[in-house]
């Protein structure tokens, strides 16, 4: 985009970038599902949706990670790192699960391309927890994770802030990496 | 599957593409998940395409008409466009003619509503402290509508004048002006104080 009146500096366009996007609460997709069907312009296949779109969804979570490390920050990024840590708080179907872990993938091919990305995964549901089993139910069930490079920690605030986890009600819990 | 979608992502690494908003992008893919959705009503590739393009235009609803009529616009977009789909012909991107239907759709409310007012600020969590991105958006939220518009499309989703003259039903010197001097709005808002005043006179 040339525009030779345009004087944001660096952050501010990607400020206004990053604002480019906000997924859409899951009931909106529900409710336009349920007009469509009633409307009989859907053909509803519960099952066999799942397991393809629960596929697709892994693949685009891991293409966020892809296009993080093919687009590196310049070699010797020395930026403090970070690691969000995504704990589910509520149960959701495997259809709400599925689309959710797009909408991640899409904010992680973002963070990516802005070169905060540095790793990102969904986790299983099993869990083996060594030491005091207590540990585990302190936030709930850890779903996924994601390691960003930040230039300090408001800034990785501000990119947890932004994670669409926190907009389906899980809890992101940050966690400055120790460079020892 | 796994390669259609790896290659949509490997298509982007020779520009810099930090908005996913590249109308152009992945337009072919849009092309297949239509005709799946058009011949077959095939939920998954409704739900694709949903998944695809809702983002963008729920960013773009969000800032123009506030949070939660954003929700009711943005499915109002999505039953006229699934209504009008098989009538789309495809000359310019799927995404941009989505954005259309979207701002029309936001227009009617607005004209139902009667007089216009600022984007309501979005519920949920906010920290104070996170500076630039929180009082770039409120500069953004407080221009008049037109305003806020231009620059959104320009400025945040990458739009160019011509497009959005097209959307808008404007000329694209207007859409320059406009830009132009929501730009300075936003600036002299950022330069002015933290809580931005004189909503809607837009400079």
């Amino acid at each position: 985009m040339v525009d030779e009146h345009d004087d944001w500096d660096e952050s501010e366009r990607q400020a206004l970038r990053t604002m480019a996007e906000a997924p859409p609460p899951p009931a909106v997709l529900e409710r336009v599902l349920d007009e469509l069907g009633r409307s009989g312009r859907l053909c509803k296949r519960r099952m066999a949706g799942w397991t393809l779109s629960a596929a697709a969804s892994l693949v685009l979570f891991a293409g966020g990670f892809t296009v993080g490390q093919r687009r590196p920050t310049p070699a010797g990024d020395a930026r403090p790192r970070y690691l969000l840590l995504l704990y589910d708080a509520t149960a959701s179907t495997p259809q709400e699960e599925a689309a959710r872990v797009s909408e991640y993938g899409a904010w992680a091919r973002r963070l990516g391309a802005a070169g905060h990305l540095k790793a990102g995964e969904k986790l299983k549901d099993e869990a083996f927890v060594l030491g005091p089993a207590a540990r585990e139910a302190e936030h709930g069930r850890l779903g996924g994770y994601f390691l960003v490079a930040a230039a300090s920690l408001d800034e990785a605030l501000a990119i947890a802030r932004d994670c669409p986890h926190l907009r389906h009600g899980g809890r992101v819990v940050l966690r400055p990496i120790d460079p020892v | 599957m796994v390669r259609e979608r790896q290659g949509e992502l490997d298509g982007g690494s020779g520009r810099p593409p930090p908005a996913l908003s590249d109308p152009d992008r992945g337009r072919e893919d849009d092309r297949l998940l239509a005709a799946a959705f058009i011949e077959r009503r095939d939920e998954r590739a409704f739900r694709a395409l949903y998944g695809r393009h809702s983002p963008a235009l729920y960013g773009l609803l969000r800032r123009i008409v506030g949070g939660s009529e954003a929700q009711d616009v943005l499915q109002e977009t999505w039953l006229r466009a699934v209504r009008g789909l098989s009538g789309f012909r495809w000359e310019g991107a799927l995404r941009t003619w989505l954005t259309g239907i979207a701002l029309n759709c936001a227009r009617e409310l607005r004209r139902a509503q009667g007089p216009p007012r600022a984007a309501a600020p979005e519920p949920g969590p906010r920290l104070p402290s996170l500076g630039q991105r929180i009082d770039l958006e409120r500069a953004v939220d407080g221009l008049a509508e037109g305003y806020r518009t231009v620059l959104f499309l320009h400025d945040s989703q990458g739009y160019t004048h011509a497009e959005i003259a097209a959307l808008l039903g404007v000329d694209e010197g207007t859409s320059k002006s406009q830009l132009s001097r929501a730009r300075r709005a936003v600036r002299e808002s950022l330069r002015g104080d933290a809580e931005p005043r004189g909503k809607g006179d837009g400079g």
